[in-house]
């Protein structure tokens, strides 16, 4: 058995139609990836590396299993490695990454899908990420507190002038739970739904009237396309704003020139789910800080608490959807987000 | 004049610590490190200085105590360390690094202006 873990491994995710598809590389795939009923996957690996191509495909699915919850009901390859993938390409119009290609189908067991147990491992783990971010974050002003406690003990400092810094370090550690209590946003009330497109709108022209004067520089060209005009998600609005805000916001700060491009387009719309991206031109994220994106807490920004895309997968993930994020630095950062439809109007 | 390096990349604690320091200990010069990047501005800064003293967030963004700490070993500085954290004593990377260098104090916040004194010798 090879250590699997060392493979070099990418996932393409393929729509029903084999229209479109999104790569994953290595292990960007950890944020659960958008599967619904259908779906196909095709997995690449180097035939040099792995001469059990079976095996490598199981664990694979084990590992997808593992790691988002989600339950497969089976798995079947059926195109061959090296003839199967060069046609599967080739009818893509994709050069394939590596030298053989396995596609495997899949169904999802929706009984297995909803099990209280996979559900309660992922709030443990999602638990876990944010109370070790909340003890991290709230400890330094705690400290600053302390120490200034200490000095009005030792009478060394003007108690008018440490009051107000305390004041200040009191008001950074209530900034910090207020943005904490958007995650029990509206979980019992304000259940009000809307079409994807006019979320959209409104919370670019929201945020646009809020960010971009500070920023003159940057000329905003704001795309939505139109697929996205008859969808309803099954996520609250509030909700989706949030997600659509912080993901907005992300893209006007790495965007730098006077040609800035963001658009929002549907990419494909299943009986129960659909998929959309956002897409910006901006700096994109260093290949050294995408795997911490979505960690509570973690930000290469100043000012910034690092929950912005915590926040957003907590939102999508609750409704049952998936976010995923891909970047090349200097070109572009593409927002993958899946959820399902309302069921009033599949 | 000796010299101290504050590494943290909480601005509030690097200043309340600067204020203390200036006040007990007028003869040390303090140098603070307090942006995200802080990490490698105090990597860059002992590239070419050697601090007497160091107080050090062992966990933030890209090069942490951990590095700088192992910098100062490279280096074969005298620098008289301690480390902060405001993360828990069972966090792995905590305990890899007390693992690794038991005989380094690691305080976790929140610590007295005394207790980071005393490990500092002074």
């Amino acid at each position: 058995m090879h250590d699997l873990s060392l493979l070099p491994v990418e996932i393409i995710y393929f729509s029903p139609d084999l229209k479109r598809s999104v790569l994953l590389q290595g292990d960007s795939f950890t944020p659960s990836p958008y599967v619904c009923e259908g779906m196909k996957i095709g997995i690449c690996y180097d035939l040099e590396e792995s001469k059990d191509p079976k095996d490598f495909v199981t664990y694979c699915i084990a590992r997808k299993v593992i790691s988002t919850g989600k339950q497969v009901e089976s798995v079947q390859t059926y195109i061959d490695a090296s003839t199967g993938s060069k046609r599967l390409f080739k009818r893509l119009g994709m050069p394939a990454p590596y030298g053989g290609c396995f596609e495997i189908r899949f169904e999802i067991n929706t009984e297995l899908l909803s099990n209280k147990f996979n559900f309660d491992t992922n709030m443990q783990d999602n638990f876990r990420l944010i109370a070790s971010g909340i003890n991290h974050e709230l400890r330094s002003p705690l400290q600053a507190i302390s120490m200034y406690t200490d000095i009005i003990e030792d009478g060394a400092g003007d108690t008018k002038e440490i009051a107000s810094f305390v004041k200040q370090e009191i008001k950074s550690i209530s900034d910090i739970l207020d943005t904490l209590g958007r995650f029990n946003k509206n979980q019992k009330r304000d259940l009000e739904y809307e079409f994807l497109d006019k979320t959209i709108k409104q919370t670019w022209e929201t945020l646009s009237m809020t960010m971009l004067p500070s920023c003159p520089s940057i000329d905003v060209n704001f795309k939505v396309h139109r697929g996205l005009k008859s969808i309803i998600p099954d996520i609250p609005k509030s909700e989706m704003q949030q997600v659509l805000t912080n993901i907005f916001r992300n893209s006007i700060e790495a965007l730098d020139k006077d040609k800035s491009l963001l658009e929002v387009k549907l990419l494909e719309k299943t009986g129960k789910f659909f998929v959309f991206y956002i897409k910006d031109n901006g700096c994109g994220i260093p290949k050294n800080k995408i795997k911490n994106i979505f960690t509570p807490f973690v930000s290469s920004k100043s000012g910034s608490q690092g929950l912005g895309l915590s926040i957003c997968r907590y939102f999508i993930t609750q409704r049952g959807g998936t976010i995923i994020v891909f970047s090349k630095e200097n070109k572009y950062t593409e927002v993958i987000i899946s959820l399902p439809l309302r069921e009033s109007i599949k | 004049m000796k010299k101290l390096i504050i590494v943290d990349d909480n601005t509030s604690v690097t200043l309340v610590l600067s204020r203390i320091f200036a006040v007990k200990f007028p003869d040390i010069e303090v140098i603070c490190f307090n942006t995200k990047s802080a990490g490698i501005a105090a990597l860059n800064w002992l590239q070419h200085n050697e601090p007497d003293f160091a107080i050090l967030d062992l966990i933030i963004n890209g090069v942490n105590g951990n590095d700088l700490y192992e910098f100062i070993r490279e280096k074969h500085y005298q620098t008289k360390t301690v480390f902060l954290t405001g993360c828990s004593d069972s966090d792995s990377r905590i305990q890899k690094f007390i693992k690794k260098y038991p005989q380094m104090t690691v305080l976790r916040k929140v610590s007295s202006v005394d207790n980071i004194l005393q490990s500092l010798n002074l």
